[in-house]
């Protein structure tokens, strides 16, 4: 690990260093003697309560630079697992670094580099491997989903499972060694039965922490939500309708391209990124190609994929195009400037086959209080909607409708709450499960659960106890992987890559 | 008397034995000096040679020209193979032994061999003078010689318990020696003591052998002596019995606790969790009242009964009240009590895989004053003292088993490479390397080792036949096929071979799993008209149907054990600003040379290793 291995005493501001603020919290690991400090405080360390917080002025040459907390957490019991104090000073951001600037100048520290705190605790196994990437999680997480999660493997119920999972491995180890050294002592049925026991308990644990890996979760880290149609097709409207009443307060992701227009918008604890793929300019040249192929990069990742339709201007050879990708929402917009047996034609729907699930029902909405346009939102059944399949459908639209042809809404309803309502349940019902969200996490437990299921189909052909431990023993590697009691560099230097300083 | 040898060997139990028989086969003047009332090579505890991971170490001295499994054969008076319908990989030979018959073999032995000298009285003081050592007896005598190899096992400052009575002694009826401290007062012993039992011995006369179930010897277990002929005994069998305990026996000693010296704290010293008292299993395993009791005879004309499973420190109005409710035992009369043993035991960190004591050239350690349990670990260690004594003695490069291809090797890494905290028992998941490491290939994996000692004797003629003809019946293996003919056909029906659709090797026929490889192996050598000794037909049957396994295992082990391969340099390490400072003076005493045997080391932080494997990979 080209990391910081020295173990020089550190220092940063923890709190964030953009702007001036009330407080900001100053952390300072790794000295050996607290009393070494004291030249800098008023506050007399002798008597310092390790976890109580203590009033000071922070000095130096008989110049008070600042008055505010202390608190003192002794080597063994602290974040880093070394000596930290922890000072919380006014956050002026010239403040902050007049005083880091003391400690850096008079008493020895070095700078920290961004996630060094962190790097400490896990090389004083204060953390693991995997708790560091909850905490990285939890500090970069864009939604409530990634909130959660990263406190749960930090320290919750996903860490507790790993942790049992590796003691239920221990446990069918022994089992076997036990039937091997020791089955004299304990039995042999009682060493079998403890095998079988102890396997099931295994594959109980893993099955279930698999379970929650089952399904694509890129898509949910950082949803988008996509909108492809044509030209004129209502995209904006419906891009800024969205916006206007869901804007996240988180104005901007570092990274993004900016090749198609997007923005952050907030629903039910979860930002979400709107895709208008209008920014991606479609024309009858061979850049349609090249920005339809885009688009469908978008469309490929997109946690929730809205068609919209104009049945005035539709070219069936654009739909062709989609054909096979599941959408999860079609709006066939300017619904209110026909009457129903025009708009069927209209469509030019002969070209085009529509699945939609049998209980699919369709409302009217409209953008705004103007209804100038109004659109047929579909299905609203349940959330598996209509693939556009080709092609080359030559029979009457009668047919393909499961439930027969479509039937003029009665009523029509504000067309935003709709949409928003679709997403939330999608992402509920997506998540409900709590899935595992890091790469690497899903990566191990899928091998692992691989190893097992080719493990269980063996274990009834194998009578020979040496070998079939010997099987036991490759589950070893990918658990200490999961748990991350010994990584490769690239893992390390990839996870403190996310690292801010202080942290 | 004697008074100047080569190498004297001070203690006369199954390490110190094994140590004098190996080193008097070089041309070296050698002494053994061992307690008069002791008898050499004495069986103290259970009457049995071998037991998984044990047996293959018997079957390893054995290679290496040792004594054990001679004497085993001599005294063994019923064979099992333990393990048996779990793959030849685990399985392991147990000899129960006459222990009369034992001891009085290794006294005959040794005391024809000519070069040998053996002196008993006690010791009281071993000093370095110069380039030799100076041994002072208990009657004044002084004897010397250039290397030592001490042998003591449980006399050095032993204590015996039997409920609240406490005697000094090494076992029962046994003075103790006096404390190694006192021996020699350079030498550091661990500051824990340790403890060991054995339990009460039963009158035979007074069991009921009708309520037990009878184990008989097995005739199919191959001796351990590789000379012999593989299946003709040379005692009498007998059976062994198997009872158990109940409800009853577990309460009565629940019922005692207080009287427990294990448990009211008057025995201080650390007992082998793999060899539990029975006080132990009542109080650890609070929900299990039935253990099994091996009722197991000490010898052809001995009324001696040992009841292997209740090993006890117990008062001895306990003993025989909680004896009494075990099925069979209802009227067994105690004839010696139970009792445990606290000793010193050396800090095996100090030695080197010579089992040198570093820092004192020329005195080496073996058997359970290295803290060790078992007569078969401790014999292990004795040759491998023993060897390395006489070749440092004769000027020649040191003897060292490798872990991955012996359970010695295993063992003595283990304990040289870590300050033990309790008891040293071998057994199989010890070895990274199982499936290799069997007892069908002993000769295969130790000839290399034995031929490094330059001697020539019957044995070393019999090694390297024996590895010819294996080489030439694997060639015979590899290079047959079985066409898919009729007659073939027919042939493969009526043995159960399975199909023969299509031709294959012989190989491949050896490989399948329902078949047993050294059976079909034997038969098809037969009709061949070659027939070739079990043992070699043995040898390349088990090899054939593990070799995918070993193969892999090997692939996998490398994976898992990439990092504990890689190599370290602790010297770099002990001066690194980075590492605490007692985790330096670990690795200055333990000198681990791979990430592996850092790891062993206990009280290592994990700071240290996390800073190592960072800066190693």
């Amino acid at each position: 690990m080209n990391f910081y291995t020295d173990d020089h005493p550190i220092i940063a501001c923890s709190t964030g260093t953009q702007s001036n603020t009330a407080i900001a919290v100053i952390r300072l690991s790794g000295f050996k003697e607290l009393l070494s400090l004291q030249p800098f405080f008023s506050f007399s360390l002798n008597k310092i309560k390790p976890r109580f917080s203590h009033l000071t002025n922070i000095v130096f040459n008989d110049q008070i630079f600042d008055n505010g907390l202390m608190v003192f957490f002794p080597e063994g019991e602290s974040y880093t697992s070394e000596n930290v104090l922890e000072l919380s000073v006014h956050g002026n951001l010239l403040n902050i670094q007049r005083i880091l600037d003391i400690f850096i100048k008079n008493a020895g520290f070095r700078a920290a580099h961004p996630g060094e705190f962190t790097y400490r605790a896990l090389k004083n196994k204060k953390l693991s491997l995997s708790q560091v990437e909850g905490l990285d999680m939890l500090l970069n997480a864009n939604s409530n989903l990634m909130l959660t999660q990263g406190l749960d493997i930090l320290q919750g119920e996903l860490h507790a499972q790993y942790l049992a999972l590796y003691d239920s491995f221990l446990k069918l180890k022994a089992a076997v060694e036990i039937s091997i050294d020791f089955s004299e002592d304990v039995g042999e049925e009682e060493s079998k039965k403890l095998f079988n026991y102890s396997f099931s308990h295994f594959s109980k644990i893993l099955e279930s922490l698999h379970a929650r890996t089952v399904g694509n979760v890129s898509s949910l880290l950082s949803p988008e939500v996509v909108l492809v149609g044509q030209t004129n097709a209502g995209k904006s409207s419906l891009f800024n309708l969205l916006v206007k009443q869901n804007r996240s307060i988180v104005s901007n992701i570092a990274g993004t391209t900016r090749d198609y227009i997007s923005e952050l918008i907030h629903i039910d604890g979860t930002n979400y990124k709107l895709v208008d793929t209008a920014g991606i300019r479609e024309s009858k040249d061979v850049i349609e190609n090249i920005g339809i192929d885009r688009a469908f990069e978008i469309l490929n990742r997109a946690f929730f994929k809205i068609l919209i339709i104009n049945p005035f201007e539709t070219n069936s050879d654009y739909l062709e195009k989609l054909s096979g990708v599941e959408f999860d929402l079609l709006l066939i917009s300017h619904w209110d400037k026909l009457d129903f047996q025009k708009k069927i034609s209209l469509l030019d729907l002969s070209k085009i086959r529509v699945n939609f699930s049998a209980s699919a029902s369709f409302e009217t909405g409209s953008i705004g209080p103007i209804s100038g346009n109004q659109f047929l939102v579909g299905p609203m059944g349940p959330l598996k909607t209509g693939s556009i399949e080709p092609l080359h459908f030559s029979g009457s639209i009668e047919p393909v409708m499961k439930n027969g042809p479509i039937e003029p809404p009665s009523k029509t309803a504000p067309i935003e709450p709709l949409v928003k309502g679709l997403l939330s349940e999608k992402f509920h019902k997506q998540t409900a499960n709590s899935p595992i969200l890091l790469e690497r996490h899903r990566q191990c437990i899928n091998e692992l659960y691989l190893k097992k299921t080719e493990f269980s189909s063996k274990i009834s052909g194998i009578d020979d106890i040496a070998i079939l431990s010997s099987e036991v023993n490759i589950f070893s590697h990918y658990l200490s992987e999961l748990i991350g009691i010994l990584s490769p560099d690239d893992v390390l230097n990839s996870i403190f890559a996310n690292f801010c300083i202080g942290k | 008397m004697k008074k100047n040898f080569d190498i004297l060997i001070i203690g006369g139990g199954h390490a110190g034995a094994e140590a004098a028989w190996i080193t008097s086969q070089f041309d070296l003047q050698v002494g053994l000096i061992s307690s008069p009332n002791a008898s050499l090579a004495s069986a103290p505890c259970n009457p049995a040679i071998g037991g998984v991971g044990k047996g293959q170490v018997v079957r390893e001295i054995d290679a290496l020209g040792g004594l054990m499994g001679i004497v085993a054969d001599k005294a063994g008076i019923q064979y099992r193979t333990l393990n048996e319908s779990k793959g030849f990989a685990v399985q392991s030979t147990r000899v129960q032994v006459d222990k009369d018959l034992y001891t009085k073999n290794v006294e005959e032995l040794l005391a024809a061999v000519q070069n040998l000298s053996i002196i008993r009285e006690m010791v009281r003081s071993v000093e370095r003078v110069d380039s030799h050592f100076t041994v002072t007896t208990e009657l004044g005598n002084i004897v010397t010689a250039k290397k030592i190899v001490v042998t003591t096992g449980t006399f050095l400052g032993g204590k015996l318990h039997t409920g609240e009575e406490q005697t000094a002694g090494g076992r029962v009826e046994c003075k103790e020696s006096v404390g190694l401290n006192e021996l020699f007062n350079e030498i550091k012993t661990l500051p824990n003591r340790f403890k060991t039992g054995t339990p009460p011995r039963l009158d035979r006369k007074t069991i009921d052998f009708s309520k037990l179930e009878p184990q008989e010897s097995d005739s199919g277990t191959r001796n351990f002596h590789s000379l012999n002929s593989p299946f003709k005994r040379e005692s009498r069998q007998v059976s062994c019995y198997l009872t158990k305990t109940n409800y009853e026996t577990l309460s009565i000693i629940r019922a005692n606790k207080e009287r427990s010296p294990i448990f009211n704290g008057q025995i201080k010293g650390v007992g082998p969790r793999y060899c539990p008292s029975i006080e132990d299993k009542a109080f650890r395993y609070t929900e299990k009242d039935v253990h099994h009791v091996f009722i197991e005879p000490e010898g052809l004309d001995l009324e001696t009964i040992y009841p292997n499973g209740v090993s006890t420190s117990l008062p001895k109005d306990v003993q025989e009240s909680f004896i009494q409710t075990i099925s069979g035992l209802e009227n067994a009369k105690i004839l010696v009590h139970g009792y445990a043993v606290e000793y010193d035991v050396v800090d095996t960190s100090q030695l080197s895989k010579t089992m040198e004591y570093i820092s004192i050239p020329g005195l080496y350690f073996a058997g359970q004053v290295c803290g060790t349990s078992g007569y078969e670990e401790a014999a292990g260690q004795g040759i491998i003292a023993g060897v390395n004594a006489a070749l440092a003695f004769l000027g020649k490069n040191p003897l060292v088993l490798d872990r991955y291809d012996s359970y010695i090797g295993v063992m003595v890494e283990d304990l040289v490479t870590n300050k033990r905290d309790e008891p040293y028992r071998l057994f199989t998941a010890r070895s990274e390397n199982r499936l290799y490491v069997r007892e069908d290939n002993t000769i295969p994996r130790m000839r290399k080792y034995r031929r490094e000692l330059e001697l020539t004797s019957a044995l070393d003629d019999f090694q390297e036949e024996f590895l010819e003809e294996v080489s030439l019946l694997e060639k015979l293996v590899d290079s047959t096929m079985l066409y898919s003919t009729k007659e073939n056909k027919i042939y493969f029906d009526q043995y159960n071979y399975g199909p023969l659709e299509i031709n294959i090797s012989f190989k491949e026929l050896l490989k399948r799993p329902d078949n047993n490889p050294i059976t079909v192996l034997d038969r098809e050598t037969r009709r061949l008209g070659i027939a070739f000794d079990i043992d070699v037909v043995r040898t390349v049957a088990v090899a054939t149907k593990y070799e995918g396994y070993i193969d892999r295992a090997v692939v996998e082990s490398e994976r898992i054990n990439r990092l504990g391969k890689k190599k370290i340099n602790w010297e770099s390490l002990a001066d690194s600003k980075n590492i605490s400072f007692e985790c330096k003076l670990r690795i200055k005493t333990i000198r681990p040379e791979t990430f592996a045997q850092l790891q062993r080391i206990e009280g290592i932080r994990p700071a240290t290793l996390a800073y190592v494997a960072g800066n190693i990979i």
